[in-house]
């Protein structure tokens, strides 16, 4: 296993915390209200997306290294 | 003399040792940390009551501090991919840009550390705080040790670019195996003590 592939795992299990942590904001928000909470609960998904785009392009990228 | 399998791969392993060393290494540390990760889970359920992480620790900064992780793999991975790609001046950009984010790291580390001392937070107050000070003390160590590595290929050590390119990407590219080692614990710590 090269540093290529365990980076694409560690970038999916980042995206995976941060639903976890958008889950934790909004059950936060639910309990306690504040709009911070909600907007870090969106931040959070957007950030899970985002980490998945990322997370295809560099494997798209970077094909050749191996 | 020279060190055999550095660049080819052994017949018999398929991988340089280089490679193989690392992972036995990395095999090593899975154990430590996951010995300290099964204490946690048999104090916090063998206890009466557990404190929430978020009412005692500070996520916001702890949160800050996940995404600098999470960057400096990023700028780790390309720092290496610089180097297979004959790329040597992006190689220092990045591998500079990943020291100073396990700096920032621990900036932010001693500020939070400095807050809990100011009042009165100590391992010795109770079991959350001496689990949260140990896995999150030894985490910090690996940070440090990793940028010790990754600045000895950003400066003497890079060298070996001269006289054995190949050698040279071999090198940082463990070295990337460990500081991605670095961000999985994090990953796991950062739920488990801020979050659960």
């Amino acid at each position: 296993m090269n540093l290529r592939s365990v980076h694409a795992m560690v970038i999916l299990l980042s995206a995976a915390l941060a639903v976890l942590f958008g889950v934790w904001c909004l059950g936060l928000y639910g309990r306690e209200g504040g709009v911070v909470r909600l907007l870090a609960a969106i931040a959070a998904f957007a950030l899970s997306a985002g980490l998945i785009v990322y997370d295809s392009w560099f494997l798209r990228k970077t094909r050749t290294l191996r | 003399m020279d060190i055999p399998y550095t660049v080819e791969v052994r017949r018999d392993t398929g991988l340089t040792n280089g490679k193989i060393g690392i992972w036995l290494f990395l095999a090593s540390e899975v154990m430590l940390f996951g010995a300290l990760f099964a204490s946690y889970i048999l104090i916090r359920t063998g206890a009466p009551s557990w404190p929430r992480g978020d009412t005692i620790l500070n996520v916001p900064l702890a949160t800050f501090n996940t995404l600098v992780l999470i960057s400096s793999s990023v700028t780790m991975v390309m720092a290496w991919a610089s180097l297979m790609r004959h790329r040597f001046g992006t190689f220092r950009i990045y591998m500079g840009a990943t020291i100073l984010l396990g700096f920032v790291f621990l900036v932010v580390k001693y500020f939070e550390y400095s807050h809990k001392f100011e009042n009165g937070l100590y391992p010795s107050t109770n079991n959350f705080l001496a689990i949260y000070f140990t896995l999150t003390g030894l985490h910090m160590l690996h940070v440090f040790g990793g940028m010790m590595v990754n600045a000895y290929f950003l400066g003497p050590g890079s060298k070996l670019w001269k006289t054995n390119p190949e050698w040279f990407a071999n090198r940082v590219e463990h070295s990337g195996l460990f500081w991605h080692f670095v961000d999985l614990v994090w990953i796991f710590l950062f739920p488990t003590l801020y979050l659960l």
